[in-house]
């Protein structure tokens, strides 16, 4: 076929909006989503047709052969600037006309955090808004039609997203993600003419409605109309690093944003094997997690009964004194199934070279789930290759139990246990202050999977990279590299740097078979089945429940009963 | 001013008696405050807690009744806090009010005086304009928003203005434009302007002020400086006019627009972004008790 006196071939089945995509001839839309349906919504697209009457829409008509389609006009580009101006004539645009714009964009360049946008410069979509960029495309600078503002209410009653229906153009891309590929139809379109609305049924609201605050239809959505509460007013992000989310063993794909050197936002790598989506702690909660006020600043020595911030050095010594005080049979490991491979792999080094018998995992289970850890398998894999079958590793329980009898004394921790408060000398490389801080002999700050570099096993047995997104908090240090340093000081090998430790550790995950996971991998074409719900099990990471750091995830889950 | 010294009101709770959208993301604000309300005079501020957990921000008082023992405040949405005072209803108690702080606007007979206001300025240039009238003045206001929409407080600016002028950026009313187009359609049809005020935000009243340098019209601009305490104490709303550092909280917060550092206070401004910014990820989050380790 011919797309703008260019010869292009195409397959079966393309319409004619994705030959031109491919062969790099731009049509402005704005209801299309290369994840979604096409829909023929917003009416951009219309190209000419030869053979065809009037303006077929590019994202609905299927390409043929010998097709001759103009793409681009006189008479084209006036009837897309039409459509633009109707949809501006209910869409807020008198920045878009302003005749200070320049200067505004200058002097402003950071959005206002309005309630209600009534601007641009207020938008908090405004660094990555299509219709923006349609606008642009189309140099668009004045409105002929009167602008009559709907003046609906901003609907933030619900958790995790705001969404102000003024902005909206209705071009059902969050209706299609909602059904299509969550599988939820929480929202439609309600009503008809000039009072359609996207709404739930009855009006209620997204909680009542049983929404899972994926946020799937935030990230579709166009225009400002919904955005995320707690992670929009950041502006032009500094930088984007593909990593994986750490929260559970599905390990989705996550574009962390980074800006001020803080996390500001996670939202779906597209480019991941989870193909752009995410659940409700991947999507809002990472963000708040990572800069939460409970995080551990510095490490900590008892001294006198009180906690005293001292220098890693100081620390480190009291850990390495204390543990060489007791027997190894009167010591025991915790490792939590939420730290990396590189962490669990150093931690049973350590084990190793001063003969600790007791390991035990966090959280326990014996009927072992992908939720159970952020690197569940990695860890337990581990923990085999290392010559623990699963009988002989213990739990967190019984390790406190042991400490209540005083069978066991020393107690080295990556997470937040209960009941350990009988140990004599308590070792807590953690992340989140904790109650167990308060019986803690020593307290070793973590970095979060967001702030270091390391390597975790997913469910499907494959070993994915986290990467080094936002700036460490306060004097937090990754958890390999403090076992490392303990290690050091007893006299084990010496790593010099994480990729030793990756290579070792990966070695030894080698040895184990990888994990069965036919029944679900043969489904990874997998919306919504595997995007874990909220709520099944307890949202925890490294023992700190995650409704404590985030009140909205409260909010959901005590809606939920 | 009286010998009575400027004190916080403790006698009672600082009560909302009235909670109103006056335009989209504009809020009217009616709080008990009788001590406030007897003292007050145009052109002070309040410095106000929402809640247990909030930080101390400071509004213009936009009108005061004395009978009923109540003050006005408009406010814009603009961060967690103005997010919290949003989502007050009437009955609520606001956490402590502040105030009357700052110098009171200079108010003589002039002449002729034109008065600029944007967003909250539309409510907040009220009381200036209202003594200005009443010390014999011809009183010209000009507001300006993005669209038609968005202005309000007409009633109030129509009752003590001379000329009330609507400017919006779209052209939604008479003017297409913003204040210094204004200013400077006055200027060519042959007013004689004397004196100038202006509120709203920064970017307004830089924009405004360089409109009546030219003529060199006597300029007041009324700064948004950050402010935490609001008596001179902590430096925080320090600003730079006439190559001095002056405190907006006790030196202003009207200062010549004419000899304002404006790069400097915007770049104060934004020095926050950062953590206001991540403040949202918290909102809410009171709940959480937990005790912290610094």
């Amino acid at each position: 076929m011919k797309i703008d006196g260019k010869d292009v071939e195409f397959k079966e089945g393309q319409t004619v909006l994705e030959v031109a995509t491919d062969a790099g001839i731009y049509i402005p839309t704005l209801c299309v989503h290369k994840d979604l349906p096409n829909f023929g919504a917003c009416r951009l697209c219309l190209v000419k047709i030869e053979g065809m009457r009037g303006f077929p829409p590019a994202c609905t008509t299927p390409a043929k052969d010998d097709m001759v389609v103009t793409t681009e006009d006189d008479e084209l580009r006036s009837i897309r600037r039409n459509v633009v101006e109707l949809l501006l004539s209910e869409h807020p645009n008198a920045c878009i006309v302003c005749d200070d714009k320049k200067l505004c964009e200058q002097y402003r360049a950071c959005p206002m955090k309005a309630g209600q946008i009534t601007g641009c410069q207020l938008c908090p979509n405004k660094e990555i808004c299509d219709l923006r960029e349609v606008v642009e495309y189309l140099g668009i600078d004045k409105v002929d039609f009167e602008f009559e503002y709907r003046d609906v209410e901003v609907e933030r009653c619900d958790p995790f997203f705001d969404r102000d229906y003024n902005l909206c153009i209705l071009c059902g891309r969050c209706v299609r993600v909602c059904k299509d590929i969550r599988g939820m139809g929480v929202i439609a379109f309600t009503k008809r003419g000039h009072e359609t609305r996207i709404n739930t049924s009855f009006g209620k609201t997204h909680l009542e409605i049983g929404c899972r605050f994926c946020g799937a239809c935030v990230d579709v959505c166009p225009t400002g109309a919904l955005s995320a509460r707690g992670t929009k007013w950041h502006g032009k992000l500094d930088s984007e690093v593909q990593t994986v989310c750490g929260l559970c063993n599905i390990n989705c794909g996550i574009v962390a944003g980074v800006k001020w050197g803080k996390l500001v936002e996670t939202t779906p790598d597209h480019d991941s094997y989870t193909n752009g989506q995410l659940c409700v702690l991947g999507r809002f909660c990472i963000s708040g997690m990572v800069n939460h006020p409970l995080r551990i600043r510095y490490p900590q020595v008892r001294k006198d009964d009180w906690l005293i911030p001292v220098d890693w050095e100081e620390a480190l010594g009291a850990v390495v004194e204390g543990l060489k005080k007791y027997e190894p049979r009167e010591m025991a490991f915790i490792i939590s199934q939420d730290v990396s491979n590189e962490a669990a792999f150093m931690m049973l080094q350590l084990a190793a070279k001063v003969g600790v018998e007791k390991i035990a995992l966090a959280p326990s289970s014996g009927d072992q789930k992908a939720y159970d850890g952020g690197n569940a398998f990695g860890v337990s894999g581990l923990c085999q290759a290392a010559g623990y079958t699963p009988d002989e590793l213990m739990t967190p329980e019984d390790v406190a139990r042991m400490a209540g009898r005083g069978k066991i004394k020393a107690v080295y921790t990556t997470q937040d246990v209960v009941n350990i408060d009988d140990a004599e000398f308590l070792v807590i490389q953690d992340v989140y202050n904790s109650h167990s801080l308060k019986s803690a002999a020593a307290v070793l700050p973590v970095q979060s999977f967001m702030e270091s570099e390391a390597s975790v096993t997913s469910f499907d047995g494959v070993t994915r990279e986290m990467k080094h997104a936002s700036e460490p908090y306060a004097r937090s240090r990754p958890d390999w590299e403090i076992t490392r340093d303990i290690l050091k000081a007893f006299e084990g090998q010496d790593y010099a740097s994480l990729g030793d430790v990756r290579a070792a550790a990966d070695a030894e995950l080698a040895k184990v078979a990888k994990p069965d996971a036919q029944g679900t991998t043969s489904e990874l074409n997998w919306f919504p089945k595997h995007i874990r719900e909220l709520g099944d099990p307890p949202s925890k990471y490294r023992g700190m429940d995650l409704t404590v750091l985030i009140d909205d995830l409260r909010v959901l889950k005590e809606g939920r009963k | 001013m009286t010998d009575e010294p400027v004190c916080q009101d403790t006698s009672q709770a600082f009560r909302i008696v009235k909670m109103k959208a006056a335009a989209p993301n504009i809020y009217e604000m009616v709080i008990e405050a009788p001590i406030i309300a007897r003292k007050v005079e145009p052109g002070q501020f309040v410095i106000l807690i929402p809640d247990e957990t909030g930080e101390r921000v400071p509004f213009t008082i936009s009108d005061w009744d004395t009978d009923n023992g109540t003050i006005t405040i408009f406010f814009q949405e603009t961060g967690v806090s103005t997010m919290k005072m949003a989502c007050m209803k009437e009955g609520d108690v606001l956490v402590s009010v502040v105030g009357p702080l700052g110098k009171p606007a200079e108010i003589e007979k002039y002449g002729t005086v034109f008065l600029g206001g944007g967003c909250y300025g539309i409510g907040g240039i009220f009381p200036i304009a209202r003594a200005l009238k009443e010390a014999g003045n011809k009183v010209i206001i000009s507001i300006e928003a993005r669209s038609k929409y968005l202005l309000y407080n007409l009633e109030n600016l129509g009752s003590v203005a001379d000329e009330l002028i609507m400017s919006t950026s779209d052209g939604s009313t008479e003017h297409k434009g913003k204040i210094h187009n204004i200013i400077q359609m006055l200027l060519d049809r042959g007013e004689k302007i004397d004196r100038a005020h202006f509120m709203g935000c920064n970017f307004m009243l830089m924009i405004s002020s360089e409109a009546t340098r030219p003529q060199k019209i006597p300029t007041r601009v009324a700064l948004n400086a950050l402010m935490v305490d609001g008596t001179g104490m902590c430096g925080c709303c320090r600003c730079t006019v006439e190559g001095k550092t002056k405190y907006a909280c006790v030196d202003g917060p009207e200062f010549d627009g004419h000899q304002v550092d404006w790069d400097e206070l915007f770049a104060r401004g934004a020095h926050y972004l950062g953590d206001e910014s991540i403040a949202y990820q918290f909102y809410g989050q009171r709940s959480c008790k937990m005790d912290m380790d610094d």
